[in-house]
Parts: structure tokens; sequence; C-alpha cells
């Protein structure tokens, strides 16, 4: 046997054994989605979305000016359709978004901020496969232009005020159980419900 | 280019195999401060239990559904704290201060 082929038949062997300790582990362990991504999958899953990601889409323009009207439109559309697994805040830090695979991301931070404008434009449109990140895009102008509006609201996270998120949570949707849990909090934080006591 | 698209996100969906846990959850905390410093709070529940949160850098606090400051937290206010739960400790991630709390008779 030469020495190529002793190494290619060594790599054979190598490769066989991580298959072997991999297929062990979800079997004696089992897959769960609470799981963070490995580091091969995080390199994998951004190079296929890069992939998937046309490169004209990619370089595409931001074509909507960001005023304050449309930031604020963008604010209440994130809030009624992105919070439930972004946050308002965007970190992703909700009981959807931290129990996803791979988890929301936190969009304030350098992976997303660094994409183009047309790249956040795509997924939102388009959606990321084997994510939890669906396909918003409906094809009409009117959803074309809140796409967009989104990118910019997107970019402004990591500058998100206060109140801009205290405004949120009126926009976000909820369950006649939240209102009345809001409710509740509201009239204890105000003094009307009863303070603590010792039992 | 559909199809290698379709077999290389099959390949990624195949290589799961992280094996660390991350359990992680939201809990209201619903009291009173009974004490409070730069990195934690302890609050009397409305069921009587005193819960210590962490706080840190990133804690937003609202006063009257406005911005807040950790400044503004004080002893012997009603406060419903939204925490995290990391490593079996709750960190909070926002603080909403209310009035302060009239005198209980124990």
């Amino acid at each position: 046997m030469s020495a190529c082929s002793r190494v290619v038949w060594g790599g054979i062997l190598v490769a066989a054994a991580g298959v072997g300790v991999a297929g062990w582990s979800v079997v004696r362990h089992g897959v769960s989605v609470r799981d963070e991504p490995t580091a091969i999958e995080v390199v994998l899953a951004r190079w296929m979305r890069h992939l998937a990601i046309p490169r004209r889409a990619r370089e595409t323009k931001n074509p909507v000016p960001a005023t304050p009207e449309v930031l604020a439109e963008a604010r209440e559309h994130f809030a009624d359709h992105c919070a439930s697994c972004h946050g308002n805040d965007g970190r992703g830090r909700t009981e959807m978004g931290r129990n996803l695979y791979p988890k929301a991301p936190d969009m304030t931070l350098a992976e997303t901020q660094r994409l183009s404008d047309g790249e956040i434009f795509f997924i939102v449109e388009n959606g990321i496969r084997l994510t939890g990140m669906p396909a918003w895009g409906e094809g009409t102008a009117h959803s074309t232009l809140e796409s967009w509006g989104l990118v910019h609201f997107i970019r402004h996270l990591p500058e998100l005020a206060p109140e801009e998120l205290e405004a949120m949570k009126e926009m976000n949707p909820r369950s006649k159980h939240e209102l009345d849990e809001e409710q509740a909090e509201r009239g204890f934080l105000e003094g009307s419900a009863p303070p603590p006591h010792a039992h | 280019m559909r199809i290698r698209l379709a077999v290389l996100t099959f390949v990624v969906a195949a290589g799961m195999g992280g094996l660390a846990f991350a359990h992680g959850g939201h809990k209201h905390v619903m009291g009173t401060t009974t004490a409070v410093d730069a990195t934690h709070a302890e609050v009397k529940t409305v069921d009587g239990k005193t819960v210590s949160v962490a706080l840190t850098p990133e804690t937003k606090y609202f006063k009257d559904k406005a911005a807040a400051t950790a400044a503004d937290l004080a002893v012997g206010l009603r406060v419903v704290i939204d925490a995290e739960t990391k490593d079996g400790a709750l960190e909070a991630a926002e603080v909403k201060i209310g009035v302060a709390a009239a005198p209980t008779h124990d």
C-alpha cells in the first residue's frame, strides 16, 4: 500500500470514527432544539444563507428613505409581526426565539448589522430555510415597502430608546390572559392592588 | 443550483450534534423591594417569598411608562420585574417601578 493510499484510508477511518461517535451521542442523548448549533453548523448555515441570496439582491440599496414616519410604521409592524420571536428589542430573548433551532439572533450585533440592506430585505421577504424565519413577502408593492421599512428599523435596533420599547409593548399581539395580567400589574404598581404580605 | 442547495441544506440539517443544553425561561416577579444594590435586588413577592434578581448593565428601568434608571430603584417600592433564568439564577431584563408600598404589620 502506497503512502498516499494510507493517508486516504486513514482519513476515511477518522471520518467513520467521527460519524460513529456522533451517532452514538445522538442515540444516547437524543436531539433537542435546545442545543446550541455547533461551530461547523454555524459556518455552513451562514454560507448557505449567503448562497441563497442572489448577488443582485445582495447589492440592492434601500429605495425607501428613513423618515421618522417610515421608522414609526416599521416599529409598529415589527412589534406586531416580528417581536413574538425576535423581541421588541431584536435581541431574540423571547420564549419562541430562544427555543428555536437555531435561536433567533441578537440582531443588534454585528452578525446581522453587517449584512447589506439587500440581504436583510431578501431574508425578510423570503425567509431562511431550516430555521424559524418565515417568508413575509407577499409580492405586492405595499408589502415590499413594508419590508424595506423593516430594514431601516432593524438598522435602528442598536439605538432603540427605552420609550420606543415601552410604546411597542402596546402594539404586541396579546391574548386576553396577557391583557388581564398587564392590568393586574398596572394596578399593583399604581397601588390599587394589595401589597405583598407575609404568610 | 436548486438541487445543490437542497442537498446542502439537508447536510446542514443532518449535522445537528451539539449537546449543550440551554435552559431558559421568563419569569415575572411582582412584589416590594426589600434590598437593592448595584448588582441585585431582593423582592418580597405577593405570595410572601423573597426572590433575588440580578441587575445588569443591560437591565432596563421604567417608571410611569417612561424610561427610568437604576438610581430610581430603592427599597420599599412596588416592582414588576421581567427576569430571565440564566444558570438557575434570575437576571432582570426589565424593571417596572411603582409606588412605595404601604407599611405592613406582620
